[in-house]
């Protein structure tokens, strides 16, 4: 969804040699979704184990792995 | 681009991101129906509605803005893909989307095919638990995309910033005639 802006209304063109700095907004943006990203892997590693769901083949691969690990370890 | 193929694209673009935002709402009002109701029909009814509506209607409307509309819209016209960040934002947003989306068909089908056998107990809800969050996650990030959309926030990448300076530059080399 562009709207109807040109060009010359869409940014100020640049007038100096430096490119502009983050815009603050970007940087909170990247900072929530670090966030959320760290409540579902903290979620996850809690227990809620989506036994059906998405984290399933992920986790079910990590707990084959770890008791071949195991098994490896004792022979 | 010329301006009716662009202006056409754009109203694709709109419809289907539009429709998107709407399904995810209905799919959300479902899967809090699916997890809260108490009434058995309304429960092994919704599920089933919740796999038509992803695979029929959601899947197909994320995918359009993703890997059509948006690129078309945003490559040609002077905008670009990279030059500014509420574009990458709103590109970031629909991947990810697209991609929880696709991941989370697997869960869907599971608790349609238990609703149709008539087997929902409480162990399958951490799975209900799951569609609400995800459904819920969906629906905001869609409104900030379009609300990106609809502000487009200041804010010019380095890439953005480079070729916009060399543009001017050149366009005034030419104007002085060098």
């Amino acid at each position: 969804m562009n709207g109807r802006k040109t060009m010359s209304e869409m940014q100020k063109p640049p007038g100096r040699a430096t490119p502009p700095r983050t815009p603050r907004w970007v940087i909170a943006f990247v900072v929530i979704l670090i966030l959320l990203v760290v409540v579902v892997v903290i979620v996850h590693l809690m227990g809620f184990r989506f036994d059906h769901g998405t984290g399933a083949i992920f986790f079910n691969r990590v707990v084959s792995l770890t008791e071949q690990a195991i098994q490896y370890g004792r022979t | 681009m010329t301006p009716s193929v662009r202006k056409f694209v754009r109203t694709v673009h709109v419809i289907v991101t539009v429709g998107w935002l709407g399904a995810v709402a209905g799919f959300l009002a479902l899967a809090i129906a699916g997890l809260t109701s108490q009434d058995d029909l309304i429960v092994r009814s919704a599920y089933p509605a919740m796999d038509l509506i992803t695979r029929f209607v959601i899947v197909p409307l994320s995918l359009i803005p993703l890997l059509l509309t948006g690129p078309l819209l945003s490559l040609g016209t002077p905008w670009g893909l990279f030059r500014h960040y509420w574009i990458i934002v709103k590109l970031v947003i629909n991947v990810l989307s697209t991609a929880i989306l696709l991941i989370h068909l697997r869960p869907i089908r599971y608790m349609a095919q238990l609703a149709a056998q008539g087997t929902i107990t409480s162990a399958a809800q951490p799975a209900q638990i799951q569609l609400v969050a995800a459904a819920a996650a969906g629906l905001v990030s869609l409104l900030v995309a379009t609300g990106l959309a609809v502000y487009k926030p200041r804010g010019m990448t380095a890439y953005g910033w480079r070729k916009q300076y060399a543009e001017r530059t050149e366009s005034q080399d030419v104007r002085s005639g060098m």
